[in-house]
């Protein structure tokens, strides 16, 4: 119910959604880059949990966290809605990845 | 309605390290009144209401809010029960807009009959298209109090609203408190303006030493020797 109070305002959920999808993206690079060495599906949950948790320091960061607190909406959903972002992107990455391996 | 207690703080003690910020401090508010929350700087105003907002945990003490005992406040909860908590560093979001605070307010607590009044009394009509972050100090206080309006909350807790506020805004500030309280919602407004507070509040409270003291009106906390003493000074 929370998420669906935050995603119903005006402005910041778009806000919040971009953030997600620009923070996986540079996690993605930075992974890539750094060759780590765990399993793909591992590492795409790791890049978009780190996203989401970015995305929640930042809205904490620039009080928006507050704000919202007194829209009634914890910090969680922030969270939440960058990892939709976020988790989008992974499973349009994997499904694009899929279609060239396979 | 006056008589009936909408949030109540009792006993709260705070301490950030060896430092006791707050020690047995009380705030308690009643439907349709206002509250003064006078004392200098560093006395424990803002964590006294940060306290009671849910925003910050006491080590002691215990919060009723609406006739139940809060046992972990937290702001989003509280909010959700009829509570603002209005500062303007803490109530805003510097990267939205005007339009999106209102707006936002307007949808969440189904205040859009309120909006257009709101904007109208605190002249915010040419600033909506700016974002909070560029609004000057008064002007982030004018949009406090205006998301307070269209929020029509149970009770408020309002961090120093007139700080930066410009002499002829000021008594609007002070009609928007009076209209909140006369809807039946608990105000308390905390700061260092006398004549303001004053003016607007039917209870004063004194914060000295990171403990309250509730003095009574505003004109029995006048005739308090202590309180002329220790916080108006002689020339009061």
């Amino acid at each position: 119910m929370a998420l669906l109070h935050l995603l119903r305002l005006p402005g910041l959920p778009g806000v919040l959604l971009l953030r997600g999808g620009l923070a996986w993206m540079i996690l993605r690079f930075a992974a890539a880059y750094a060759s780590v060495g765990i399993g793909q599906v591992a590492l795409g949950i790791v890049v978009c949990g780190l996203a989401a948790a970015t995305v929640l320091l930042d809205a904490v960061r620039r009080r928006e966290t507050l704000f919202l607190a007194n829209l009634g909406i914890p910090w969680w959903p922030v969270a939440a809605t960058a990892a939709i972002s976020a988790g989008a992107l992974e499973g349009l990455l994997r499904a694009v990845a899929g279609g060239v391996g396979g | 309605m006056a008589d009936v207690l909408v949030l109540e703080a009792d006993g709260i003690g705070v301490s950030f390290g060896q430092r006791e910020v707050l020690r047995a401090a009380g705030l308690r508010l009643r439907a349709g009144g206002i509250t003064a929350l006078l004392g200098r700087n560093g006395e424990g105003k803002t964590t006294l209401f940060r306290v009671a907002a849910g925003l910050l945990r006491a080590d002691q003490g215990w919060i009723r809010f609406r006739g139940r005992t809060v046992l972990r406040p937290r702001l989003a909860r509280l909010a959700q029960q009829g509570l603002l908590y209005s500062s303007q560093e803490a109530s805003l979001a510097p990267g939205l807009g005007v339009r999106e605070h209102l707006e936002a307010y307007a949808r969440r607590w189904d205040g859009a009959g309120r909006l257009n009044d709101a904007v109208e009394r605190m002249r915010l009509g040419e600033w909506l298209e700016h974002r909070a972050v560029g609004l000057s100090g008064g002007e982030r206080q004018r949009l406090s109090l205006a998301l307070a309006l269209v929020r029509a909350p149970a009770c408020l807790l309002a961090d120093e609203p007139f700080a930066g506020v410009a002499p002829r805004d000021r008594e609007d500030v002070a009609d928007a408190i009076r209209d909140l309280a006369d809807t039946g919602c608990a105000v308390a407004v905390s700061g260092h303006d006398v004549d303001d507070l004053f003016g607007v509040s039917d209870q004063v409270i004194w914060m000295t030493a990171g403990t309250t003291r509730e003095l009574g009106t505003p004109e029995e906390a006048r005739e308090s020797f202590e309180f002329r003493r220790g916080y108006l000074g002689p020339a009061r």
